[in-house]
């Protein structure tokens, strides 16, 4: 349901106020030149009303946003105002949206449009940078507009709720950094599996989230019941297992830009063709290194988007079945080496600047 | 052009449009021009991509000088003119807007000069009712509402620093907008104007009482001898008399003699003619709207009905012999002097104003019936004045003595002696000043010899009032413009004139015009009727304007009402005598009660049926056109149910997280969810799947297919449900 509001101007009250003066006058003074002003200053003012109650009554507001951003990179948001009315053009069309993250982090999107002709749509891009990792919930349209004499701002809301998955900031390793998390991995004589076009038939597993619906193997899944996905072996350059540790991180920033630290692994090894797994042991959360897809990435950089710092004991989590896959371990604040398997090497979020320049950690050295 | 710079254009143009029409309203056109050049100057040095405006310091300074300057103005001119006021106040206003170019043409800044462009248009129909002010309003309006809007755009499109996009272009569109809007208000106005109810004040001359151009020269209710005085060449219209009954007013009479004031006494220090004082005290005041003048009855009697334009009206003008003045349009009081055949308001009130007037035929030298009548002691202050001197000796040279004043037919005598001694001097419109120390009396009588209408009125009467003959100076005016048509005729400034009138027996007054007839005839002479014409024409158009727009009242109201205006007239008769009825009930004992139900069951009634009437056209107004789209065949589109289902869909996808945008198909949307969320895209791809077989089976759906769709519906709550 649309919310409408009408809510006068600092120049409609003004105009208000002259327009009661210019009456009482008129009434006192019996000046009929007065009197035509005062009807002229009504006439006005309801036309301003009846056209913009015209005008706004069918507009509608539509959104198109993308299912995911980039911290600290501009968003591009698309909105399109289409006018219903066959009688009047609309103008001067506000267009206003605010988004909030569960960081507690609101942005204003803000676009107007000058003239949206009756019977037609127009449409405006605007870009949404937000600067925290998170899920980014669109609240609602407005659209809302002066036209045509500023007397009062007319406007609708459309409660067009959506969420749009905020990924940590995109950082660039440099290549040392980013060799030592793909090359040793090369080092494995481990034939791993992918499930992909190319390659022969490898065996079956059970589906994860992230797999292409076409690799589901549709008769096993029937005969079985549960979904499960052909895998298909080909060579590959290695896994990597990114364990992100947000345990008792000592506050939000650090527990930032572990996460960043993490997706920045996961973006390099991905870039390098390595298969990459992600765990999140604090929520409990695996996505092992059995594939290697947009999907499978993407899935990673949501859950990294939506990772909590938490307090209290440490959790663990079974051990992954793979033990030949690399692993890097991220902590956000000091190194706690006790986690992770013992092929793990550890980085914490201090390192983040020192990865940018180039220069490797003790862990990764 | 962009819509930027067209913007800049607009507001130069409102503010230049705004001073002229203030500028010709105050009647000071000449300062247009300065305000022109500052806008001029304003506008090439503060506007386009590289703007230049004064430093902050330069425009306080002025902005300071010119609130000094209207302080000043203000506290001289509050207690003596509040016309003035108004004035000094728009002159401000003109002053702050000018100011206003010369500052960082910021969105704001320009919006604030619109306003103060509108209040100085306002303040034009404050200091002048005339027709050009109207004029030029209706002019300012499409532009002020065009400006507006196009703020108003440029407003919406404004960056986050402020400033307007320069891409951006006049839309299209927009000026059939303005006009519509401009025909709307203008509707509403009328509207409001006809039916805005009058009546409730006496129309009392406060601050925009009407035109603030006093007449200079021209019709006045002194005679000030050597000065200007009624002399004026000003064709402006200044009333119309508009016959009743019979064309003329009587049977050869081509003109008619307006009367203005009587003035009976001399003040040979200023050379003035002024009325007594002692008998003005004396007035009667009357609330009455019709009164009798008590003349004596006349064999006939003429009606004409008196529109005074020019406003503020203070002076009721009479024609000839009023016997009485009636239907007068206002509710103020106003007062007469049955000696001197004169009416004024109490106080000045705001032009036009009507009212209809029965006037005798004027009393003829041959019907004198003046032999009983002699003459009576010298009036001061010509008993010891130079000018009895000169009387007596025009009296010995006509050979008229005065050894017995009483004598039968002294006064006849009188007067024709000293016509006849006038009848040697000369017309004319040059002023001349009398020598230092001269009455101007005695200057035109002895030096110059020859003078304008109120030299030759003046000097008659003081001769007369030096041998003690009662006489008195008229001023008024002498019209011959008629227009046999509309039966009017038409009085102009420059129709102004002074005559005298002389008691040729208690009571009973003769004028007598002394000035050479056949200069005055060629003064007042009717101009070409070509030209005639034309000024008529204009003539017209400001009477219209003054009559229903300026003039229009609570009786034109009801006129223009037509039907509807006499039955309210009835109704408010009605409720009144209802009132009247009870009250001489409730004195007579009887039951007031059932009265009074009655009564105001009917106006209930009337009033009940005329809201319903209203509301049955908005309710027709509303439903018809929707009715008619409703009739229209639908084409094939998707059955209520099917698309009250898709919109349960789509809220519990909402709920969940998951809007679906209005272009995404469902069965793409629930195939982007499945791969978010495969438990809850499970259940949105199987909803999506069974719609679409329903959608475009090209059958209506049964209630088992709904059913289908309801289960699926049932389990994508509970997914999204247990997924939140």
């Amino acid at each position: 349901m649309f919310k409408r509001r009408y809510e006068p101007t600092t120049s409609g009250v003004l105009t208000l106020l002259i327009t009661v003066v210019v009456g009482v006058g008129a009434v006192l003074s019996e000046n009929n030149l007065v009197f035509g002003v005062l009807g002229i200053a009504l006439g006005g003012i309801i036309a301003s009303g009846a056209l913009s109650g015209l005008m706004m009554m069918r507009c509608t507001v539509a959104r198109a946003a993308p299912d995911f951003g980039v911290a600290g990179q501009p968003v591009r948001v698309r909105y399109t105002v289409r006018n219903r009315s066959t009688l009047v053009d609309a103008y001067a069309i506000k267009i206003d949206e605010t988004v909030r993250t569960a960081r507690g982090e609101r942005a204003r999107i803000r676009a107007a449009i000058a003239h949206v002709p009756r019977r037609s749509e127009v449409s405006v891009s605007t870009t949404l940078t937000l600067e925290r990792r998170g899920e980014a919930r669109f609240t609602g349209v407005r659209i809302s507009s002066t036209f045509p004499f500023g007397l009062a701002r007319k406007s609708i809301e459309v409660p067009a709720h959506a969420s749009m998955s905020v990924h940590p900031h995109a950082i660039t390793l440099q290549r040392d950094a980013a060799l030592a998390v793909s090359e040793r991995g090369r080092d494995s004589e481990h034939e791993g599996a992918v499930n992909g076009p190319e390659g022969e038939f490898f065996g079956l597993r059970d589906y994860v989230d992230g797999d292409s619906p076409r690799s589901i193997a549709w008769k096993p899944s029937a005969r079985t019941g549960r979904m499960v996905v052909r895998e298909l072996a080909r060579a590959e350059a290695g896994r990597l297992r990114v364990v992100l540790r947000l345990a008792n991180a000592p506050d939000e920033r650090e527990a930032d830009r572990a996460a960043t630290l993490a997706a920045a692994f996961v973006r390099a090894a991905g870039a390098r063709g390595r298969v990459v797994g992600l765990e999140l042991p604090d929520s409990g959360r695996r996505l092992p290194p059995v594939a290697s897809s947009a999907g499978r990435h993407r899935a990673m950089l949501d859950a990294l988007a939506i990772a909590e710092r938490t307090d209290g004991p440490v959790r663990t989590m079974p051990p992954d079945h793979d033990t030949h896959a690399d692993e890097v371990v991220v902590h956000a604040g000091a190194i706690d080496p006790s986690s992770g398997s013992a092929r793990a090497r550890h980085v914490s979020s201090h390192d983040l600047e020192r990865l940018v320049a180039g220069q490797l950690p003790g862990g990764l050295a | 052009m962009s819509l930027a710079r067209l913007h800049e254009y607009l507001v130069l143009s409102l503010v230049a449009w705004s001073a002229l029409l203030f500028s010709v309203s105050d009647e000071r056109p000449h300062m247009f021009f300065v305000a022109l050049a500052f806008v001029v100057v304003g506008g090439v040095l503060n506007t386009g991509p590289r703007p230049h405006p004064l430093p902050r310091y330069v425009v306080n300074a002025l902005l300071i000088a010119a609130s000094a300057w209207t302080g000043l103005e203000a506290v001289a001119t509050f207690r003596t003119d509040r016309q003035e006021l108004v004035s000094v106040i728009a002159w401000y206003l003109l002053a702050l807007q000018v100011l206003k170019l010369f500052e960082p043409a910021t969105l704001r800044d320009r919006a604030t000069t619109v306003l103060l462009s509108t209040m100085l248009g306002l303040s034009s129909t404050l200091v002048s009712v005339d027709l050009r002010t109207a004029m030029g309003l209706l002019v300012m309006l499409p532009l002020l509402l065009f400006t507006r809007q196009v703020q108003q755009i440029l407003d919406a499109s404004r960056t986050e620093g402020g400033r307007t996009d320069p891409a951006l272009r006049l839309p299209r569109g927009l000026r059939s907008t303005t006009l519509a809007l401009t025909l709307m208000s203008l509707g509403v106005g009328v509207a409001v104007f006809i039916l805005m109810p009058r009546g409730f004040t006496p129309r009392v001359n406060m601050i925009g009482g009407g035109s603030s151009s006093e007449p200079q020269v021209g019709y006045s209710d002194t005679v000030a001898l050597g000065q200007s005085g009624l002399l004026s060449s000003d064709p402006r219209l200044v009333m119309t008399v508009k016959m009743l009954g019979e064309p003329r007013p009587f049977d050869g009479a081509l003109a008619i003699r307006v009367r203005g004031a009587a003035l009976e006494r001399y003040d040979a220090s200023t050379g003035a003619w002024i009325a007594d004082p002692v008998l003005a005290d004396a007035r009667t005041r009357i609330k009455a709207s019709s009164q009798r003048f008590t003349v004596p009855a006349p064999a006939r009697a003429r009606s004409a009905r008196v529109t005074l334009l020019d406003g503020p009206v203070e002076r009721l003008f009479t024609i000839w012999q009023p016997t009485r003045l009636y239907d007068l349009g206002t509710r103020a009081q106003w007062k007469y002097r049955t000696d001197t055949l004169s009416a004024r308001m109490d106080q000045p009130i705001s032009g036009p104003l009507s009212y209809n007037i029965d006037f005798a035929r004027p009393f003829a030298r041959t019907e004198s019936a003046s032999d009983r009548a002699g003459l009576l002691e010298p009036i001061a202050p010509f008993d010891a004045h130079p000018v009895r001197d000169i009387a007596l000796r025009v009296l010995d040279e006509q050979r008229v003595s005065l050894d017995d004043p009483d004598s039968p037919g002294i006064r006849d005598r009188v007067i024709d002696a000293f016509e006849a001694h006038l009848r040697g001097y000369a017309y004319t419109t040059e002023l001349r000043s009398p020598p230092s120390g001269m009455d101007p009396i005695e200057a035109f009588l002895e030096e110059f010899r020859e003078g304008h209408c109120e030299y030759f009125a003046g000097s008659f009467v003081a001769l007369c009032q030096s041998v003690g003959l009662p006489a008195r100076v008229v001023t008024g005016f002498l019209v011959s413009e008629y227009e046999p048509e509309s039966q009017t005729y038409f009085v102009r400034q420059s129709n102004a004139h002074a005559w005298a009138e002389v008691e040729v027996t208690p009571g009973l007054w003769m004028t007598v015009d002394t000035s050479p007839p056949e200069d005055i005839e060629r003064v007042h002479r009717p101009p070409h009727p070509l030209v005639a014409t034309m000024r008529r024409t204009r003539d017209r158009v400001e009477n219209w304007w003054a009559n229903w727009v300026i003039g229009y009242d609570s009786r034109r109201q009801l006129e223009a009402l037509g039907e509807t205006g006499r039955s309210i007239q009835q109704i408010d008769d009605n409720v009144r005598d209802a009132m009247q009825d009870a009250a001489r009930a409730r004195q007579q004992g009887e039951p007031v009660l059932p009265r009074i139900l009655t009564t105001l069951g009917r106006a209930v009634g009337a009033a009940a049926g005329a809201v319903a009437g209203v509301l049955i056209i908005v309710w027709l107004l509303r439903v018809v056109p929707r009715r008619r789209i409703r009739s229209v065949p639908r084409t094939a589109g998707p059955s209520g149910a099917l698309r009250r289902r898709v919109r349960r869909f789509d809220r519990l996808l909402a709920r969940a997280g998951h809007a679906r945008p209005a272009w995404r198909p469902k069965r793409a949307h629930a195939d982007a969810i499945a791969l978010r969320s495969p438990a809850l895209g499970a259940h949105a791809v199987s909803f999506a799947r069974a719609y679409d077989a329903l959608r475009f089976a090209g059958r209506t759906p049964s209630p088992e297919d709904l059913a289908g769709l309801d289960r699926a519906l049932d389990a994508l709550r509970a997914a999204s449900k247990e997924a939140s």
